[in-house]
């Protein structure tokens, strides 16, 4: 497939502003509209820009696949430690003693994660019907 | 012809459990029947810490919820990879 | 508002008669996207409120508050029809390499 030189050229100024709207989206989500699903989505576009400027570019599933297994355990991880420190499941780990901007750790780590697994399982699928495309 | 039949129908029963539910909005608005929107604004603050009432929702009381439905996208990942790689091993 | 709902109604019986009528598979796959827009759009209808301020705590405050909770559920909702998309479309490309055709009528009472 031949690309167009300005559509490459576009793309390459865009995508750090894309990454950074991304990474600004999660880091707020608890703040401002926004939050770990919607954050992850946008980084998976950003992702797909990366076809635009090199469309040979290929990456392995079989590692994107465990890097995401790895990161819903690591979620469920995080979900289910309540269960230790304060004694009940599914719910922030910090008890209602700490100060507001600590308690901000837990929504943080779940909201960075969530969206990493939401970005990973987005960019597998689009791999995979490219791969099926071509293949 | 009968599934033309059955696509027309089928919405106009909906249609009678709609109107039905329909009735029931302006009860949904007036504030006698906030009772979870007003506990989550007062109190929600306090209790999470998240100022973003939504991610307060949505990463503390409903936990369960998004974490499984994280895992509905794994699992539907793990299912198109394994389709899509089953099929160069049969043709 | 009854308006409204009565468009969001007609959204979902477009969606629902194509489901049922569409000739191949690609064109019932785009009719689920439609019904299943139809039943956001009904979410965010009943949570809304005339002038009322969002569900973030540092906005300026009017009083009135949009409900957050269907907010949060339609969360999951996108999540699930983005999963539910991407399956079918890989089932149509499964169907049309099997079949060598996207017709339901030319596959449905084949082997």
């Amino acid at each position: 497939m031949k690309q167009s030189i300005l559509v490459i050229t576009i793309s390459r100024i865009m995508l750090p502003f894309v990454f950074l709207y991304g990474f600004y989206i999660i880091l707020h989500g608890d703040l401002s509209p926004g939050g770990g699903f919607q954050g992850g989505a946008i980084l998976a576009t950003g992702f797909l820009l990366t076809y635009f400027i090199d469309d040979e570019r290929r990456v392995d599933l079989n590692r994107l696949m465990r890097r995401e297994k790895l990161l819903f355990l690591a979620i469920l991880l995080t979900g289910s430690l309540s269960l230790i420190t304060r004694g009940e499941p599914f719910t922030n780990f910090l008890s209602p003693d700490f100060p507001v901007e600590i308690r901000r750790i837990f929504f943080l780590l779940l909201n960075v994660l969530l969206s990493l697994k939401v970005a990973l399982g987005l960019t597998a699928i689009v791999e995979t019907f490219l791969e099926e495309g071509q293949g | 012809m009968s599934r033309r039949f059955v696509a027309i129908l089928v919405p106009f029963g909906l249609m009678i459990l709609f109107v039905r539910f329909a009735q029931l909005i302006p009860e949904l608005t007036t504030p006698q029947f906030t009772n979870a929107k007003d506990y989550i604004m007062e109190r929600g603050y306090a209790e999470t810490g998240a100022k973003n009432l939504v991610s307060a929702i949505y990463l503390d009381y409903r936990l369960f919820d998004s974490l499984f439905e994280a895992g509905i996208l794994l699992i539907t990942v793990v299912g198109i990879v394994f389709m899509a790689k089953s099929d160069e091993d049969v043709y | 508002m009854k308006l409204s709902l009565l468009l969001i109604f007609l959204l979902f019986c477009i969606g629902f008669y194509g489901l049922c009528v569409g000739k191949t598979v690609i064109k019932s796959v785009f009719n689920l996207i439609i019904a299943q827009t139809a039943l956001l759009l009904l979410f965010f209808q009943l949570a809304y409120t005339p002038n009322a301020s969002p569900p973030i705590l540092d906005h300026g405050t009017t009083g009135l508050w949009v409900d957050p909770y269907p907010q949060a559920l339609m969360i999951t909702t996108i999540v699930i029809g983005a999963s539910i998309t991407s399956l079918a479309l890989m089932f149509s490309i499964k169907i049309y390499h099997h079949y060598g055709t996207l017709t339901w009528k030319k596959f449905m009472h084949k082997d």
